[in-house]
């Protein structure tokens, strides 16, 4: 089955879509993915993700409530579509798939 | 709501920077904006909480800045696009539109176009002339750097008048001494009528030759047809003729190689080059070389002096010289090798001659600055003048249109298309008033080249038409547009809905604004006309002394005598004054002439020749050398010219001591201060035996200057004849005759002291035509827009007449409502006008020293005449809508 190429990061992204339940947006993602992952991500990165994702039909996006700390701008939120959560999904089958050929214990490469 | 919470909860909150928030709202696509900006003050909030807000700053411009990508800045597509407003469907539909309109509207468009046709015409034969005034000599080569040598005399210094010739040794000697000099050419203009041209046995008086040396073609501009110059300089005997003069004196242009005799000599015609252009100050059909003139060693030697100014010089100064500094080094010169300091030298611009007027006597042709000035003013007047019209009618007109804009606005067309739209129509418009101004302009152009005495052609091959015509053409754009520039500046879709008119100005008050403009043009120009007409007959009006109408002068011919000693010249003179003896005496027994006198000048109307020095009287400082008028002539010369003498007596021919004694004008008398008693006071050889009234010796442009009159100057350089009443001709024939007899083969001149006159006061003349076709023209514009202005308020009160009517008003009632306005504007242009048209006749009479005072009844006269055509044009409109049948108005079908 063909499916639209998902990058590492945008797939993490969508995860963190996927995970807010609708009350996903820019700044919201950033500090999560921050905190969760331990990476230092900037919002334009994010962004930019979310960007591509709506692009590729994965996400839908609709606004929200604005908030005082915005001066009063609404959020742009997102939710994942039909689309993105199945190939979340995908994802993750073909990844058990591919852990479960791994042995218990495989030779690891040992720097000498 | 995105606005119900704008502001931020506690004031003193930190923002982000705002040069970075400016930033942001420019480069960020519209419609993500809100969204982009929210997370972007959000996550400033929450970094002032964790680093502080000092970093806080610095990664906002940070996050900002990463930002700039493609995708935030990509404007979202509009979601109904509109076609560019330049689209061609839509230019197309603009121009059916236009044309459309144009051929509904056959009044307003006939009075548009035809009022801007007939002053883009009158404004590109204006700037045709003005053009070619301020292109003068401009295509020499290197022509920037051509000067010529111009010198003060110090007699001139009070009369601020230069003469443009110089020393014949300067030329050789800046060559020589001065290293920023790289060229030197002079040349000598021969004496009026002095050079007669025979081809085969005709004979041909030239006006002016001019003798030019070795250098001349290398400075000046010559397109060669036939010959080369460089034959014409290698032989001292050669001609170089324009074209059109070759035709004159052999009927075909190819004749280098034939010979035309001059005097006993025999010239070969070397060159033969094209006419000189219109643009050229160097108006010489015949040239000859300088060494033909200097052509033996007593002649090089007399010239060859110091002394006196004689010929043209001028010079090509390399491209890092400064002119001023090298007319310092002339005066240098000067100072070396002549003994007298009595010129001071100046360097003039070659394409700066032309506007220099101040030169004592010129052989080149010469306007005055502000004359150029005068009639770019007035071709720009008549082309507001016409533009008024079209913005005053298209105004007018927008309430009818306001429909058709209301629909494309509803439709969805935007101010650019509407602006489009209405620039095209102008575009249009004027488009077509100037295809057909320039058929009108050919079609004007013979008696335009008449009128200037120049050959104008409106040849658009040539580059310099097309910048004209473009340049007419945009400045007519530019002019127009002001209807657009209005009409887009207020227009309020709200208001077109609700019928309220266009335009946030009151467009009455545009429109009567624009006819005061337009008439005030009007009345400046009447009065104009009123003040130029009563000067030019002021002028003529002063020369009383005489009866002009019959009247003669006939010049002595030159016989050209092969003279070459002293002894000889004296011979020779006494013999010709025997012969004009005898002839004056076979004149006076004829019976149509009643008197005949000889006199030492070349006219009695036209003779401003100054002369100083040679006269001196008692008690008289050796120091003062007065400027002053040499006026001789037989001792009947009072016969004809009945001059008013205020103290002493005329001469006398029965005493014999009168041949040596002179009679002066009030002003003599007064400039040179003679102390009382003046009559009997010793003046040279003789005494003042009278004191005549000034009288008119020139025009009286100049100011009347002292005249000595004497009756022993050698008479011998014309004849003024007085004829029996309506006896002219035969009077004419008669000297004819004798003349021909007296001096056989000789070219002979005459004319009657009419057609002196006319030539005295031919530039006034034209002037006043000039500004009687002007204002002529400005009248006839500016009664095509009040007719159409008329005629579009009395359609639009068309229902209000037919009501006055049925309730009894009169025609005249009716006519007086409708005129009224347009009187009333017609009023203040006339105030407005009056200041600016005395300023600008005042200005134009400081020309004439003796002139007419600008009276209070000149302007009634003016506004009395601007406001009776008003009314003429305005009540023809309506009285016809006065005269209708108020049923055929009132009838609503």
């Amino acid at each position: 089955m063909k499916r639209t190429y998902l990058g590492e990061f945008e797939e993490i992204v969508l995860l963190l879509v996927a995970g807010m339940d609708g009350e996903a947006y820019g700044v919201g993602i950033t500090h999560k993915l921050n905190e969760e992952t331990d990476r230092s991500v900037r919002l334009n990165q994010v962004h930019a993700a979310l960007h591509r994702l709506q692009e590729k039909g994965m996400v839908a996006s609709r606004m929200g409530d604005p908030t005082p700390e915005r001066g009063g701008r609404r959020k742009l939120l997102f939710t994942v579509t039909a689309y993105g959560y199945r190939t979340l999904q995908d994802i993750k089958a073909m990844r058990a798939q591919l852990w479960n050929e791994v042995p218990p214990t495989p030779k690891l490469a040992i720097n000498l | 709501m995105p606005n119900a919470m704008s502001t931020n909860p506690k004031p003193s909150a930190p923002r982000p920077p705002h040069l970075a928030d400016r930033l942001l709202e420019w480069f960020v696509a519209p419609h993500l904006l809100e969204t982009l900006q929210g997370d972007l003050h959000e996550e400033f909030a929450y970094q002032v909480e964790r680093v502080g807000e000092r970093r806080a700053r610095w990664r906002y411009w940070r996050d900002v800045l990463g930002f700039v990508r493609p995708y935030v800045i990509t404007r979202k597509p509009n979601e109904y696009p509109s076609p560019f407003f330049l689209n061609p469907t839509m230019i197309r539909n603009y121009f059916k539109i236009a044309w459309r309109n144009s051929v509904n509207q056959k009044l307003h468009s006939t009075l548009s176009i035809g009022s801007l046709s007939v002053a883009i015409t009158a404004a590109l034969l204006i700037m045709m002339w003005v053009q070619n005034e301020l292109r003068f000599d401009s295509y020499h080569p290197a022509a920037d750097r051509i000067f010529l040598v111009t010198n003060q005399h110090q007699s001139g210094i009070a009369q601020n008048v230069i003469g443009e010739n110089s020393p014949y040794p300067l030329a050789a000697s800046m060559v020589q001494k001065l290293p920023q000099v790289e060229l030197v050419t002079h040349m000598q203009r021969s004496f009026k009528n002095d050079v007669t041209l025979k081809v085969n046995d005709n004979y041909f008086v030239e006006e002016y030759t001019a003798y030019v040396d070795q250098n001349w073609f290398k400075m000046f501009h010559y397109d060669v047809l036939q010959g080369s110059w460089q034959s014409f300089l290698a032989h001292p005997y050669s001609l170089l003729l324009t074209q059109s003069k070759a035709k004159q004196l052999f009927g075909k242009v190819d004749v280098a190689g034939n010979h035309v005799r001059i005097d006993s000599t025999d010239y070969v015609v070397r060159a033969v080059v094209k006419d000189n252009p219109v643009n050229s100050s160097l108006q010489f059909n015949v040239l000859i070389p300088l060494s033909a003139r200097l052509n033996t060693a007593r002649r090089l030697q007399e010239a060859n002096t110091w002394l006196y100014a004689t010929h043209k010089t001028f010079v090509r100064l390399r491209p890092s010289a400064d002119p001023t500094r090298t007319a310092q080094a002339v005066a240098a010169l000067y100072k070396a090798n002549r003994d007298e300091d009595d010129l001071t030298p100046a360097l003039l611009p070659l394409q700066a001659l032309h506007f220099q007027t101040n030169f004592d006597i010129t052989a080149f042709e010469h306007t005055e600055a502000r004359n150029v000035n005068i009639f770019t003013l007035l071709a720009l007047a008549l082309l507001v003048s016409a533009c008024v019209n079209y913005v005053n009618l298209s105004i007018a007109r927008t309430g009818i249109r306001s429909k058709e804009i209301g629909i494309r606005k509803i439709v969805g067309a935007n101010r650019g298309q509407l602006f489009s739209q209405i620039m095209t129509e102008s575009v249009l418009i004027s488009l077509i008033a100037i295809v057909l101004s320039v058929l009108l302009a050919n079609v004007c152009l013979p008696a335009f080249n008449t009128f200037t005495d120049k050959q104008f052609t409106l040849d658009l091959t040539e580059w310099h038409i097309w910048k004209l015509l473009l340049g007419t053409w945009v400045v007519t754009l530019l002019l127009i547009s002001v209807y657009p520039a209005l009409l887009l500046s207020s227009i309020n879709p709200l208001n077109l809905f609700r019928g309220a008119g266009l335009f946030q100005v009151k467009n009455t008050s545009i429109r009567k604004g624009l006819i005061t403009v337009q008439f005030s043009i009007t009345v400046v120009m009447v009065i104009g006309v009123i003040v130029v007409y009563r000067q030019v007959v002021f002028m003529q009006q002063q020369h009383n002394a005489y009866n002009r109408s019959q009247l003669l002068t006939i010049q002595v011919p030159d016989e050209h005598p092969t003279i070459s000693s002293f002894a000889d010249r004296l011979a020779y003179d006494s013999l010709l004054e025997s012969r004009l003896i005898a002839l004056k005496q076979h004149l006076v027994a004829q019976a149509p002439i009643r008197h005949v006198v000889r006199m030492n000048e070349e006219s009695v109307v036209n003779h401003g020749y100054t002369t100083s020095g040679g006269i001196d009287w008692d008690g008289r400082d050796p120091a003062f050398q007065p400027a002053y008028v040499d006026y001789g002539a037989d001792m009947d010369l009072n016969e004809i010219t009945k001059f008013k003498l205020i103290r002493g007596r005329w001469f006398d021919k029965t005493i014999t001591s009168d041949k040596d004694n002179i009679v002066l004008n009030e002003t003599a008398v007064r400039q040179f201060g003679l102390s009382e008693p003046v009559i009997g006071k010793r003046f040279n050889n003789g005494i003042v035996i009278g004191v005549v009234k000034d009288f008119y010796y020139q025009k009286v442009h100049e100011r009347i200057g002292p005249v000595v009159i004497r009756a022993n100057s050698p008479n011998r350089t014309s004849f003024l004849i007085e004829s029996q009443p309506g006896q002219a001709i035969t009077a004419l024939n008669l000297t004819l005759t004798s003349f021909k007899t007296m001096f056989p083969k000789l070219p002979l001149f005459y004319s009657f002291m009419d057609e002196e006159f006319d030539k005295l006061y031919r530039k006034d003349q034209k002037s006043l035509q000039f500004m009687l076709l002007f204002s002529g023209l400005s009248i006839l514009i500016s009664c095509m827009g009040l007719l159409g202005m008329a005629a579009l308020s009395t359609e639009q009160r068309q229902k209000e007449i037919g009501i006055r009517k049925v309730l009894g008003a009169s025609v005249a009632s009716v006519v007086a409502l409708l005129s009224k306005d347009f009187l009333k504007l017609v009023l203040i242009a006339i105030v407005i006008a009056s200041p600016i048209a005395w300023y600008a006749m005042n200005r134009w009479l400081q020309a004439f020293a003796y002139k007419v005072t600008i009276d209070w009844w000149i302007f009634a006269l003016g506004g009395l005449l601007a406001l009776l055509v008003a009314l003429l044009t305005v009540s023809l409109q309506s009285a016809k809508a006065a005269l209708t049948n108020p049923v055929k108005s009132l009838r609503s079908e």
